[in-house]
């Protein structure tokens, strides 16, 4: 049974791991490789922050909450696991401001101590007058995906630098399933027009005296469109650019004064820190996570396809329960094909 | 009198921010400070500067909770400056866990840092051993940076510096017209005050840059405080040490006491062992006295004695000081225009 994940991001490198854990002891014949282009510390996921937290609305997908809540509660088990540190996890508190009263989100109770902020802490943010602080989690890209590397990489899992640039490629090679985990490129693969590019640039800095993360918001400029600042266990990332339907990888002068402006203002002593670098990426942005099973045919060429795409600016917060969504998806092919339901005993 | 020279003995904490307060409130003063010990060598600097109150068995709690509501207020503008980064000052977040109930649900401070308020269950489950826990977000001055920067601000206002060993008051009489006694420790001998006791602590700084939260035992004993560039660990109360040398098997009991809050500063690197003496007393010492010695007189005010809590009300007890350092100025000038009639 072979079974290769297209993409080598959060979401396909977890899924592998995940289907690896859940059915290499009950699928002898398992075989799991990965394919892609870009590998860490080139991929999308690597320019993320890290910071779990979901949108503020879920637009109406329960589902993504219910994804989400099981990757907090995941990653929050993991935390006092001796891996916790090799897989960039942590636990971070901070802010979230508005300039009017918002809805609670739908993932207050999921997070640790969610309330509402005092007159007192509004006065750090001029401006601003309402907000909500929390514990969440970080995990790193940049550790979190060369540790999932490592883990597949001792469990046999194969990688290989490659382009794929059809599903009918990797059938064609004997290839039984294939995860589609390619992000902002699904649609090379197969046309969908509702998967567009969240453009975002960053400016990571030298600013170990900032503990907390600080998301703004401007409801009416939309989602991650105001300027936010994100500690990381060794910079911090400046962002505030949410572009939809650009394309461009390439940073921006205008953009980048924007983030440096707004995040100046918001934290005065930021105009002490050490620029480092600076990143541009297109968040795989969907009306929803596009998470099912598709059978595909062409010919005499078959094959089963689980897509796992789409996850927008939340790959990292949502992508455990994705994967064990993924994970489902491949348990009810294998029983299709009675891989599973097959009892112990002797092959006719 | 036209330019009253002060001298502030101790640049720790409360002598460079006693210092720095007189030459705001008394700006024809000329300052000097003087002490056998400056940053990075003061008591000062093994303590990780976080605001939360110690309470002095004999201060009156209104009091205490003035010098910390001025303190407070004074670092949270700072913290909200440009300056931040540079004066060590920045917000963190964190919890205090109890084995047991806390004799007090509300400690004084409650209403002074941000956000107090009970831990919620989800966030107990975090530590096991612990049934109950507070939740807040204050303050920490870093040292050496702190320091430093309260050394630049005082060199900005003329104030000179020198390391120099007092042994005795009466010793800076003549050179000197008030003298403030800022000797933390040090007074113990400096004054005689057999009042003032030391409290060795030590303390591990460890690379750790992903703790983020604070964690602290609410008997004071362990703690896991994120700096700028350090976390420090602690910590241990030996009542009457003098020893300034690391012990070996407090540093490892310290750290596994950290580790059993915190199990990934197992991942720590890079660890430094740090010995202070907390300059303790059952209350602060900040008061005015005038030694007198064969018909010559002494004016002193005493900002001492402030133990584990120094970081904490410092910028309050610095301006009491500097309101009795006025005082003192007044009764000089007052019985000079006396010796005049």
């Amino acid at each position: 049974m072979r079974v290769a994940i297209i993409g080598a991001g959060v979401i396909g490198l977890s899924s592998a791991l995940c289907i690896h854990e859940q059915f290499h002891g009950l699928v002898p014949s398992l075989e799991l490789e990965v394919y892609a282009d870009h590998f860490t510390p080139h991929t999308t996921s690597d320019g993320a922050a890290g910071l779990w937290q979901p949108y503020l609305s879920d637009r109406g997908n329960l589902q993504e909450t219910l994804w989400n809540k099981e990757t907090f509660d995941y990653l929050l088990g993991q935390l006092h696991s001796p891996a916790a540190k090799e897989m960039g996890l942590f636990l971070i508190s901070g802010y979230n401001l508005f300039t009017e009263p918002v809805q609670d989100p739908s993932w207050k109770n999921i997070v640790l101590g969610f309330r509402n902020l005092t007159p007192k802490e509004l006065e750090l943010f001029p401006g601003y007058s309402y907000g909500w602080f929390n514990t969440a989690l970080m995990l790193e890209g940049r550790s979190y995906l060369p540790w999932l590397t490592n883990r597949l990489t001792q469990r046999g899992v194969k990688f290989f630098h490659k382009k794929v640039e059809s599903f009918q490629e990797l059938f064609s090679q004997g290839v039984d399933v294939v995860l589609n985990c390619s992000g902002m490129r699904a649609g090379h693969l197969q046309p969908d027009p509702e998967l567009q590019p969240g453009r975002g640039q960053i400016i990571k800095v030298l600013a170990p005296w900032v503990k907390h993360f600080i998301i703004t918001h401007d409801l009416k400029s939309g989602i991650y469109n105001s300027p936010y600042v994100i500690p990381g266990s060794e910079f911090t990332v400046l962002g505030g650019i949410y572009q939809h339907g650009n394309w461009s990888e390439e940073n921006s002068a205008k953009d980048h004064k924007s983030i440096w402006d707004s995040c100046c203002r918001l934290l005065p002593a930021l105009q002490k820190a050490k620029i480092v670098e600076e990143w541009s990426g297109l968040r795989p942005a969907r009306p929803s996570v596009r998470l099912e099973r598709e059978s595909i045919r062409l010919g005499n060429l078959q094959g089963e396809v689980i897509h796992n795409y789409g996850h927008g600016g939340f790959g990292i917060t949502i992508h455990w329960g994705c994967a064990m969504a993924a994970a489902r998806l491949f348990g009810s092919i294998l029983q299709e094909k009675k891989q599973l339901a097959t009892p112990p005993g002797p092959r006719l | 009198m036209a330019s009253p020279k002060v001298a502030v003995v101790g640049a720790g904490v409360i002598g460079l921010s006693t210092a720095l307060c007189i030459t705001e409130t008394c700006p024809s003063c000329s300052v000097t400070v003087l002490s056998d010990q400056f940053s990075p060598n003061t008591t000062s600097d093994v303590a990780a500067g976080m605001l939360i109150p110690h309470t002095y068995p004999d201060t009156p709690i209104h009091r205490q909770k003035q010098w910390f509501k001025e303190t407070f207020t004074y670092l949270f503008a700072i913290s909200n400056s440009a300056e931040a980064s540079e004066a060590g000052i920045h917000l963190v977040s964190g919890w205090q866990v109890f084995k047991s109930p806390p004799k007090e649900e509300l400690p004084f401070w409650s209403d002074i840092v941000l956000g107090f308020r009970p831990m919620s269950e989800a966030e107990l489950q975090k530590f096991p051993q612990h049934r109950f826990g507070q939740a807040f977000t204050t303050l920490k001055c870093d040292c050496p940076p702190y320091l430093l920067w309260l050394e630049k601000r005082l060199k900005a206002t003329g104030t000179q510096m020198y390391t120099r060993k007092v042994a005795d008051l009466w010793e800076l009489h003549g050179e000197y017209d008030i003298i403030v006694n800022c000797a933390g420790m040090g007074a113990q001998q400096l004054v005689g005050d057999k009042q003032l006791f030391p409290v060795r602590g030590q303390v591990l700084k460890v690379h750790a840059p992903w703790v983020k939260l604070f964690i602290r035992d609410g008997d004071g004993l362990t703690y896991i405080y994120p700096g700028i560039h350090r976390v420090t660990l602690g910590g241990i109360r030996e009542k009457g040490s003098w020893s300034l040398s690391p012990d070996a098997g407090t540093t490892r009991d310290i750290f596994d006491r950290c580790c059993s809050l915190e199990p990934s500063l197992q991942g720590a690197q890079d660890i430094e062992v740090k010995v202070g003496l907390r300059p303790s007393r059952q209350c602060v010492r900040v008061q005015r006295e005038v030694l007198s010695r064969g018909g010559v007189k002494l004016p002193v005010v005493h900002n001492y004695g402030h133990g584990a809590g120094g970081f904490s009300v410092h910028r309050g007890t610095a301006n009491e000081a500097a309101h009795l350092v006025g005082e003192c100025i007044s009764a000089l000038q007052g019985s000079s225009s006396r010796a005049k009639l």
